[in-house]
């Protein structure tokens, strides 16, 4: 039985295009509005829900705690021809973990991947979003650049091997083009997988020293990782586009948390007109790689495995970047 | 002491040590005397006598200037040309003109007032003052104030454009994507919707392109309402679905035409209509407008049920950049502008708020005449 999907879209020609990609697969009925979308709703058994928020009458903001209180059973995404992270702090409040920006460069096959990850609870790997990448280990001996359409996985062992990796590369990717912001994604990917990312039993970090005002996190120095908390890192080239992804074993970081970060640099204060996240160090590497990343994907199998995978183009489509967070039940 | 001749030689001196033209001119017109500026400011080939007319001898004219506020003074016998000196206000008169001065154009600021001789008027000082460069200065800035408008503007449209290019975007690439399976009346359903986004996407960027070219006109004796009527119109098509369940209502008496300029107010009635229906915000919402002629001024106010406007921020909300909008929804200048259009026609704008309601009133005088 094919999975049911509703779109709610007011453009006739965006909600027949998403319905168009997805119909071979799914079941797909389409609303333009919340009231045509909830009498939908109350009538089939809809397991993903993606609607748009600004509409005529009731919002997608709306529909969604509709859908939340009657239909919990239903997942649901959110599209947008606005600044998404106007949107982040509702986003944590009603567990939305997916909005898709509407701008004309958006890949329709985007929305297709995001579909299939929602509702078939298989969510890693970089070829999702690049079927026909060709993905390899990189040679322990000496340092290898990818060629076009592929990526190499390293497995990092210590601060020392992190360094030196991050470093080379950076170098690499930037001469074949990319930005040289790559660097610091690169770098907040990195420390994020192997300083943040390992705890022990009792929830602990094994490599970071956290002060107990919560206020600075301190990295031990010299990290020579134990065998157990050996971390991944992909590099990899698509044509104009340079992907850079970490994978680790221990998937600690919760979504809650993502969106905890991001809401903390996106919402201003507004007795300092200052971001609430600007006084302390918490989140502020996974905002600033969002904002130069552009695409950052999550994908969360909760106390087994992280991968976090940032595309960067040189499209410079800054204003337009979707909130894509994924976790397996 | 000294005697009157020394008198009458210092003031001289100082009167031709003043930058502008000043000159004395009598009830027929005929100039009396000047100062070393005005010689200056006359051209060279022009001789001055004692019955030498202002009008030959300053403006190059064969009869009375046709902006010239005398005219209107002179007495009603049939060719007199004699100047009822009596009516002339004892504060003077002033007023602005733009003059070709060899082959420039100059803006003049020109003051008559009235020359007394022994408690009686005999005839009037004619002071001209040439503020071309404070002008330019004044048209340069409102060139840019005009800009940060057009910003506004076009920060508004972008998102109401990126729908239909997304929808161009994504229809494209699933034609692409089914071009051999499709049948020919699914690809010509297709194409027919990317006619409409595109049809949908040239009518917003046509509205922008409009609203930057309207430099150059002047205050016309024009109907405020058809103005109104027209602004209206702008912003339901530059945001149809924001208004799609908006009520408009237009109270307004018979004769509304006075004097002012129709395309500066018609950007100032879509900045106040945009902001009430973003206030509106999607919602069903009634905009209420309502011109009403008082004894001097036309008084016109725009009221909207839109949720009204804080009481810590209402006296804030002409000041530049001040906004509660969240990033990228505007610049912050909207209703600044909407100040300064109202400041070139001599009015007024105040915002009241109450009930979940906001209001503007508008008073623009009658007698503002084209400048």
């Amino acid at each position: 039985m094919k999975k049911r999907i509703l779109i709610v879209e007011d453009i006739h020609s965006i909600r027949l295009a998403i319905s168009d990609l997805l119909k071979p697969e799914f079941n797909v009925y389409s609303a333009s509005c919340y009231d045509e979308a909830i009498d939908i709703l109350t009538e089939v058994k809809i397991e993903l829900l993606i609607t748009d928020i600004k509409m005529p009458g009731k919002s997608g903001l709306d529909l969604i705690q509709y859908t939340r209180n009657y239909f919990p059973d239903t997942q649901y995404a959110l599209i947008t021809a606005y600044n998404i992270n106007d949107y982040i702090h509702f986003a944590r409040e009603y567990a939305v973990w997916n909005i898709i920006p509407k701008y004309s460069s958006l890949d329709l096959d985007y929305i297709y991947v995001m579909v299939k990850k929602l509702l078939f609870n298989d969510i890693f790997g970089i070829d999702k979003y690049f079927p026909d990448i060709s993905i390899q280990r990189a040679s322990d001996k000496l340092f290898e650049v990818p060629n076009n359409k592929s990526l190499l996985y390293r497995t990092i062992k210590s601060d020392k091997e992190r360094m030196h990796y991050c470093e080379r590369i950076g170098k690499a990717l930037v001469e074949k083009g990319a930005p040289k912001i790559i660097h610091q994604i690169i770098e907040e990917l990195t420390s994020n997988a192997m300083i943040r990312a390992p705890r022990d039993r009792e929830g602990n970090s094994k490599y970071q020293y956290e002060l107990p005002s919560r206020d600075l996190i301190i990295a031990l120095e010299n990290i020579t990782l134990s065998e157990v908390d050996y971390f991944e890192i992909g590099y990899g080239i698509y044509n104009d586009t340079y992907i850079i992804t970490t994978r680790d074993n221990f998937g600690a970081l919760k979504k809650e948390e993502i969106l905890l970060r991001l809401d903390r640099h996106t919402k201003i204060d507004p007795t300092t007109k200052l971001p609430f996240g600007v006084n302390d160090s918490h989140g502020r590497g996974l905002f600033i790689c969002r904002e130069v990343s552009d695409q950052i994907i999550f994908n969360i199998h909760r106390s087994c495995k992280t991968e976090v995978i940032s595309i960067v183009d040189n499209k410079e489509n800054n204003a337009f970047k979707s909130l894509s967070i994924f976790e397996l039940e | 002491m000294s005697n009157s001749s020394e008198v009458s030689s210092e003031l001289l001196s100082v009167l031709d040590s003043i930058n502008d033209p000043i000159i004395a001119i009598d009830n027929l017109f005929s100039i009396k005397r000047m100062n070393l500026s005005a010689m200056n400011f006359i051209e060279l080939d022009r001789y001055l006598d004692n019955s030498t007319k202002c009008y030959t001898v300053l403006y190059g004219k064969y009869d009375i200037c046709p902006f010239c506020p005398m005219k209107r003074l002179t007495k009603r016998a049939p060719h007199s040309n004699e100047i009822d000196l009596e009516s002339l206000p004892k504060k003077g008169i002033d007023l602005q003109i733009l003059l070709k001065i060899r082959d420039k154009n100059e803006s003049l600021s020109i003051s008559f007032l009235p020359l007394k001789r022994d408690g009686e008027v005999v005839g009037f000082i004619e002071k001209i003052v040439n503020i071309t460069k404070f002008r330019d200065k004044e048209e340069e800035n409102l060139r840019m104030r005009n800009l940060a408008s057009l910003g506004i503007m076009i920060s508004g449209v972008a998102h109401e454009l990126n729908n239909p290019l997304t929808g161009i975007s994504l229809t494209l690439q699933n034609l692409l994507k089914n071009l051999n399976t499709y049948h020919s009346e699914e690809v010509l359903e297709r194409l027919g919707i990317i006619q409409r986004d595109l049809n949908r996407a040239s009518n917003i960027v046509m509205d922008i392109i409009s609203f930057a070219k309207t430099e150059k006109i002047k205050f016309t004796f024009s109907d405020i309402k058809d103005t109104i009527d027209k602004a209206r119109e702008t912003v339901q098509r530059l945001y149809p679905t924001m208004c799609e369940k908006i009520i408009w209502e237009v109270l307004h008496e018979d004769n509304n035409n006075f004097y002012f300029h129709p395309l500066k107010m018609e950007r100032l009635f879509i900045n106040l209509f945009r902001n009430s229906i973003q206030a509106i915000d999607y919602r069903s919402g009634k905009i209420i407008i309502e011109i009403k002629r008082k004894r001097n001024f036309c008084q016109i106010t725009v009221e909207d049920n839109g949720g009204g406007i804080p009481e810590d921020i209402i006296d804030k909300i002409f000041d530049p950049f001040f906004t509660e909008r969240k990033n990228g929804v505007g610049t912050g200048l909207g209703l600044s502008v909407c100040h300064s259009i109202i400041k070139e026609h001599n009015g007024k704008i105040n915002v009241k708020s109450f009930n979940g309601k906001t209001k503007f009133i508008i008073s623009l005088p009658y007698d503002e005449i084209a400048k």
